[in-house]
């Protein structure tokens, strides 16, 4: 009787096998990473309802939802998104914010993606400014709203009433107003197209805060007397 | 005093040598050996992600302990009458329900100890390995407090799970009706605060609300893992009414639970 049993479970194991083998090896041609990083999350209700969902564990939600974007659009080339994925970019990076509106690398990859990217600077200033209203001890949310205002938008007045650099060395403030100011007087520079580049590479590295957010003002002082000057030629190395 | 003592360790015991704790604790160890990676993954502010993981599992863990371990080993006590090997002594029914609370409780003050350091501990690491990369305000005293307030949440949850436990005819439904309570206290006050602000704050749902929101601990006011992230401060006067307000809480479901327990046909 035990044998029996014995001989017909190993019996059932090695019809299942092949057939556990051939499933397998579907799904994992179905889910390639390329095809996983086209599916661009879906999230169909209003923001409230995520926030009320996610209960006790919205910050980790939040995390999550950065994570996911960022292993989407790092994962394929942004400008290959149409605009309906990049609505469902924007609703992610809005319920991230609602989830929670301090994170720095949500609002970093807003200003990234949602900017340059999207091409949709009215959206990110949107969403940059419920973080503003949070995270009020960081010069980065106001520099990002007056950029963008400047940049995109051509609208230097709402830029520089934006550009409170709170918490940041005065020679900072000084050295961005500066880079606004020089930028608008070199008439010519910006038609040149290798001279657009470097600005505009400059302006990233300035924007993405990556040398500014740790406080140093060195290289946004030489990345604006280099970009003024027409000094260096490649800032791929800093952007 | 001395028997509600008894109880309390005999249940502290009990629980402490239950495997489905010694299987949560290594949950936990997993999930903060997981910090590393999962926080390593982001290009800023690692020390919140390392407190984001840290707290949740700290959260899910004290979850499962009251649902599973806590409710179980009450319903176990009456199940198969237990109850009355305690009963039998000269013991007041309310002492029996007071020592419990404090066994658990207890028990629920170690696991958040032993969860809270193992957090802290992937914290610090994180924080001292990319110093950068740190919330610029983070602070131990209030990682410590938002702790501290996570463990009052957790008295209240306690305190609603052994009234259930006691009323209910069974585990299942006394698990059912905690989890409510956790999963109402946690929205009740969002919803309220949403309906406010978009709709009409004098409708009757945002009414009914009000009215649950009385009976239903407010458990929201107790998650302070984002001040804990960030380092945000937290006001005196808030803190102070939170924990009177937890203590108040739970000294009147406790009353409830004894009066109703002392009622209570066994058979």
């Amino acid at each position: 009787m035990k044998t029996k049993q014995t001989l017909t479970f190993v019996v059932v194991l090695l019809l299942l096998l092949p057939g556990y083998i051939v499933a397998v090896n579907m799904l994992h041609q179905e889910r390639t990473p390329e095809q996983q990083e086209r599916d661009i999350r879906n999230f169909p209700f209003h923001q409230d309802f995520y926030y009320v969902a996610a209960g006790e564990f919205a910050g980790l939600i939040a995390d999550f939802l950065y994570l996911d974007v960022a292993a989407t659009l790092g994962g394929r080339r942004a400008a290959l998104l149409d605009e309906d994925e990049w609505d469902k970019i924007e609703k992610i990076f809005t319920i991230a914010v609602h989830l929670d509106p301090y994170f720095e690398p949500t609002f970093r990859a807003i200003q990234a993606y949602l900017t340059w990217s999207a091409k949709r600077p009215l959206r990110a200033i949107a969403l940059l400014e419920k973080v503003n209203e949070k995270r009020t001890w960081h010069w980065m949310p106001p520099f990002y709203i007056g950029f963008n205002h400047y940049f995109f938008l051509k609208d230097n007045w709402k830029a520089s009433h934006n550009c409170h650099l709170r918490g940041t060395p005065g020679r900072c403030i000084r050295q961005c107003s500066h880079w606004y100011q020089s930028l608008t007087e070199i008439d010519g520079y910006n038609r040149k197209p290798a001279g657009k580049t470097h600005v505009q590479t400059a302006y990233r590295s300035i924007a993405g805060g990556i040398y500014p957010g740790r406080g140093h003002c060195k290289v946004p002082r030489r990345l604006w007397r280099e970009s003024t000057f027409f000094v260096g030629s490649d800032y791929n190395g800093v952007s | 005093m001395r028997n509600i003592a008894l109880i309390a360790r005999i249940t502290f015991q009990e629980a402490w040598r239950n495997r489905i704790l010694l299987s949560i604790l290594l949950f936990a160890a997993g999930i903060f050996a997981l910090n590393f990676i999962l926080a390593d993954s982001f290009n800023y502010e690692l020390s919140k992600v390392a407190v984001d993981v840290s707290m949740s599992a700290i959260s899910i863990c004290t979850l499962l302990i009251i649902i599973i371990l806590c409710i179980n080993q009450l319903g176990r006590d009456i199940d198969r009458r237990i109850v009355f090997l305690f009963l039998a002594r000269p013991l007041a029914r309310h002492e029996y329900i007071i020592g419990k609370f404090i066994g658990f409780a207890s028990l629920l003050f170690l696991t958040e100890l032993i969860l809270g350091g193992g957090g802290a501990l992937s914290v610090w690491v994180i924080s001292y390995l990319k110093p950068a990369y740190t919330v610029v305000h983070f602070s131990w005293t209030i990682f410590a407090m938002a702790l501290l307030f996570h463990f009052v949440g957790c008295l209240l949850l306690l305190a609603a799970a052994i009234l259930f436990a006691i009323l209910s005819t069974s585990t299942l439904l006394a698990v059912l009706c905690t989890m409510g309570v956790y999963f109402a206290g946690h929205y009740v006050e969002r919803v309220i605060h949403l309906l406010t602000i978009s709709g009409n704050p004098e409708s009757p749902v945002v009414q009914f609300l009000h009215a649950v929101s009385w009976v239903i601990p407010n458990l929201a006011a107790f998650n302070l893992k984002q001040h804990a992230a960030y380092g945000l401060t937290i006001e005196p006067p808030m803190a102070t009414a939170t924990l009177l307000y937890g203590g108040i809480y739970i000294a009147i479901v406790l009353t409830t639970t004894a009066f109703l327990f002392s009622r209570k046909e066994l058979s």
